[in-house]
C-alpha cells in the first residue's frame, strides 16, 4: 500500500466507514511509515480535542429571544393575503369606475354598473341553478351521501387522535 | 414535543410554542457562529438574530428537511454574511480558556492540554472558512454528510471532497506546529546542555 491508498483509507476511518479487514491493512501501513502515521494521530487527536473545545450558548439567550419575539410578532402572513388582495381589487374597481366616469360622464357609469350588477345577478343564478339540478340527479346524491359518511368518519378519527395526544402531552407535562 | 408541531403551534400565533425550539437548538446555532466568527459576544449576538430570522421566516420553512438543518443552514450564511462584510480575523480568548482548562486538571496537565487545544484550535482558524465550516459541521457538531449537504447547498461530491481537503490541510498545520516546538525544546535543551 502507499501513501496515497493509505490516505484514502484514513479519510473512510474518520467517516466512520471504514472496514475492519482494511483497518488492520492501514494499520500496518502505519507501523512503518512514519509521515502517514504523523497525520493520522495529529487529526485524531484534533478530533477528539474538538468534542471538548465545544461551548454552551449563554444561558440568558432564551429569554431575550422571546422578549424580542413577543414584542414583534410576526405581521406578514396576516396582512399579506388578508388586507392586501382586497386591497388592490378595491383600488382596480376604483380605478376602473373613475375611467368610466370620465370616459362617458356619470350617467354612463351608472348604467354601467346596473348592467354589469344584473349580468352578474343572472350567470350566478345560472350556476345555482345548474348545480341545484347536479344535486337532484341520483349519483350526485349518492356520491354525496358517501361524502358526508366519510367525512364524519374521518373528523371522527381526527377528534379522538387530538383528545388522545392532549391527554398525554397533559400527562407528560 | 416534536418541532413540525411546535412550529406548527408558532404558525398558528402562539409565540410561546418557540421557546422549546430556542431551548433545543441554541447551542448548535452559538456553536457554529463561534466557530465561524471565532468571538464570543458575536456568537451570541447572532444567535439571536438567526432565530429572530427563523421566526419571521417561519412559514417559509419547507417541513421536507429537519428543522435541525434549516435553522443551521441560515446560521451558516448569516455568518459567511458576516464575515465578508468586514474581513478580519480575531483571536481567542487565551485566559479565559486557561481558566477552564485548569479547573478540570492538575497545572502542568493543564499547560499542556491547553496548549494543545489552543494549537488545534489555531490550526482549525488557519483554514479557508468553508473548509473551517466543513470540520466544524462532521467534527463538532457531528452532522452528517446529508445534512451538510442541505445545510451548505452543496452537493454531495463537494461536501466530501472539501471535508477530505480540510481535514489534508488540518494535518499538515498541526505537524508543522509540533514539528516547530519539538525543535523548540530541542533548542533549548541544547541551550542547557552548553550551559549558555
Ligand atoms: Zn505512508
Amino acid at each position: 500500500m502507499d501513501c496515497s491508498q493509505a490516505w484514502n483509507l484514513i479519510m473512510e476511518y474518520f467517516d466512520k466507514e471504514l472496514p475492519s479487514d482494511q483497518e488492520q491493512k492501514l494499520m500496518e501501513h502505519l507501523k512503518h511509515c512514519p509521515a502517514c502515521k504523523g497525520e493520522f494521530d495529529a487529526l485524531s487527536s484534533a478530533f477528539v480535542e474538538m468534542e471538548h473545545m465545544k461551548e454552551p450558548a449563554p444561558p440568558y439567550l432564551e429569554l431575550k429571544i422571546m422578549k424580542r419575539i413577543k414584542k414583534a410578532p410576526r405581521k406578514g402572513e396576516i396582512i399579506l393575503p388578508l388586507v392586501i388582495a382586497p386591497l388592490i381589487i378595491l383600488l382596480a374597481l376604483a380605478a376602473l369606475g373613475l375611467h368610466v366616469i370620465s370616459q362617458g360622464g356619470l350617467s354612463d357609469f351608472l348604467a354601467q354598473t346596473i348592467r354589469f350588477l344584473t349580468i352578474s345577478y343572472r350567470t350566478f343564478s345560472a350556476a345555482i341553478a345548474l348545480l341545484e339540478q347536479m344535486f337532484n340527479s341520483f349519483y350526485m346524491r349518492l356520491s354525496l351521501t358517501v361524502l358526508v359518511i366519510l367525512s364524519a368518519i374521518f373528523a371522527g378519527i381526527y377528534i379522538v387522535r387530538n383528545i388522545r395526544k392532549a391527554k398525554t402531552s397533559f400527562n407528560g407535562g | 414535543m416534536e418541532d413540525l408541531v411546535l412550529i406548527r403551534k408558532c404558525l398558528a400565533g402562539r409565540s410561546e410554542a418557540f421557546e422549546p425550539l430556542i431551548a433545543k437548538y441554541k447551542n448548535l446555532v452559538y456553536s457554529i457562529a463561534l466557530n465561524t466568527l471565532s468571538d464570543k459576544n458575536e456568537a451570541a449576538d447572532v444567535t439571536q438574530e438567526v432565530f429572530l430570522k427563523a421566526w419571521a421566516n417561519l412559514s417559509k420553512y419547507n417541513p421536507e428537511f429537519s428543522f435541525k438543518t434549516w435553522i443551521a443552514r441560515i446560521t451558516v450564511n448569516h455568518c459567511i454574511n458576516i464575515n465578508q462584510k468586514n474581513k478580519r480575523v480575531v483571536a481567542w480568548d487565551d485566559e479565559e480558556m486557561g481558566r477552564v482548562v485548569s479547573e478540570e486538571k492538575g497545572p502542568e496537565e493543564a499547560v499542556l492540554a491547553c496548549e494543545k487545544r489552543l494549537m488545534v484550535r489555531k490550526a482549525i482558524e488557519s483554514l479557508p472558512e468553508m473548509y473551517r465550516i466543513m470540520i466544524n459541521l462532521y467534527h463538532q457538531e457531528n452532522l452528517s454528510y446529508e445534512e451538510i449537504c442541505t445545510i451548505t447547498g452543496n452537493p454531495m461530491t463537494i461536501v466530501k471532497n472539501r471535508l477530505y481537503r480540510a481535514r489534508k490541510m488540518l494535518a499538515e498545520k498541526l505537524r508543522e506546529y509540533t514539528g516547530k516546538s519539538l525543535e523548540k525544546e530541542e533548542i533549548s535543551w541544547i541551550a542547557v546542555k552548553h550551559g549558555t
